[in-house]
């Protein structure tokens, strides 16, 4: 009867060893997949739109009423910068670390612009809004990520699909590229640190 | 011959006990973790870098890059008003009101989370192009064959959900998940 009651205890605590196991460590396996699709779907550090929702989307669970486009980063070398042109209707940009986390999420009305820029950095990269592109552009966002590796992603309403056409023009205009990233000087818009 | 016996149910009974427990908490939430409203779960850490191991691993495990709750609330439900599974094979009539948020909308979905194919291309409708009833009531049907107003086309006999997202909701619709007043989901017949 001893027996027993060691035996089952001991099941309970493998039961509770696997039952962490697979909650903690399994996730981010099933995240390094999903992102790797995006990664093989389309170039590192640059800008993608995915075509109209449907049954063979790249995305789990796509709005069937939102527009989708997507960067996927990599800020190891350099920061990213995106413009964004945004539509006048429901638009975010999320951003998204190698484990999913969404560190940021900005919407239009937050926005309050036509187009604006973000600059996407690694945790104590020193940046410099002035210098790589450009003159200081007053509606730069600089983000800081703990992940140097993640995914970008824009949604933008269209309804049944009658803002399709002119979402896809905005989107058409915005992109995400490469830049050197120094000295980090003078006033943004808005700076988080993710 | 009795030690193997008893290795391989102290195997069998402790991996099988914590597949199982970790896969139902990843799947349906934990009461701490995911809120029922009727037939509605949310997990409202979603997206969030503070998140929980469970809210991260069901996202995860689903594919799904969620919103945080400030930007979208989505509740998901995969059964009728009686906890019965939802099932293409039947009719529902899913009926409510607006809610305090910029837009919204209910989208179904194949097991595998993607839209149903249909020839209609119809995989959801929205605050904007709902139509609503005097009392500013909606009602959408969900079946096999055309209906007239609110039509969503289901197409076989497999099962499905549905997910609610409510964009932008205002602070006290964030703070009473649990209390919001969601849409019915009831079953009109089989097939």
């Amino acid at each position: 009867m001893k027996a027993l009651f060691y035996w089952l205890i001991a099941s309970a605590l493998l039961a509770v060893v696997v039952h962490l196991f697979i909650v903690i460590f399994v996730p981010g396996v099933d995240t390094g997949q999903k992102m790797a699709q995006f990664t093989s779907a389309a170039a590192v550090n640059e800008f993608h739109q995915i075509d109209r929702v449907s049954p063979q989307t790249l995305l789990n669970e796509a709005d069937p009423d939102l527009a989708y486009a997507f960067c996927t980063y990599d800020i190891s070398d350099k920061a990213l910068e995106i413009e964004a042109h945004i539509p006048p209707t429901y638009w975010s940009v999320s951003i998204y670390t190698n484990t999913a986390d969404n560190i940021y999420t900005l919407n239009d009305t937050q926005a309050g612009v036509e187009t604006i820029k973000l600059l996407l950095a690694r945790d104590g990269e020193e940046v410099d809004l002035a210098n790589g592109i450009g003159q200081r552009d007053e509606n730069t966002i600089l983000i800081r990520s703990p992940s140097t590796e993640g995914l970008i992603l824009f949604r933008a309403y269209i309804g049944d699909g009658s803002l399709d056409r002119r979402v896809r023009s905005y989107y058409a205009e915005s992109g995400c590229s490469s830049r050197e990233a120094v000295v980090e000087h003078g006033p943004v818009l808005g700076q988080i640190d993710g | 011959m009795r030690s193997f016996v008893r290795l391989f149910l102290f195997l069998l009974v402790g991996i099988g006990l914590g597949y199982c427990s970790a896969d139902y908490s990843m799947e349906q939430g934990l009461t701490h973790v995911s809120i029922r409203n009727g037939p509605w779960t949310i997990w409202p850490s979603a997206g969030s870098a503070d998140a929980d191991p469970y809210t991260r691993a069901h996202f995860s495990a689903t594919g799904v890059l969620p919103l945080t709750i400030f930007e979208a609330a989505t509740f998901r439900a995969d059964t009728d008003d009686d906890g019965i599974p939802l099932d293409q094979s039947c009719e529902y009539r899913v009926e409510g009101n607006g809610f305090k948020t910029r837009w919204w909308n209910i989208a179904a979905y194949k097991a595998n989370r993607t839209p149903m194919e249909n020839a209609a291309e119809r995989h959801s409708f929205n605050s904007e192009n709902l139509i609503f009833d005097s009392q500013g009531e909606f009602h959408i049907e969900l079946s096999r064959s055309a209906r007239p107003g609110n039509w969503l086309p289901l197409t076989n006999s497999d099962s499905f959900y549905l997910s609610l997202t409510l964009f932008n909701p205002e602070a006290d619709v964030r703070g009473n998940l649990a209390e919001l007043i969601l849409p019915r989901i009831v079953k009109v017949r089989c097939a």
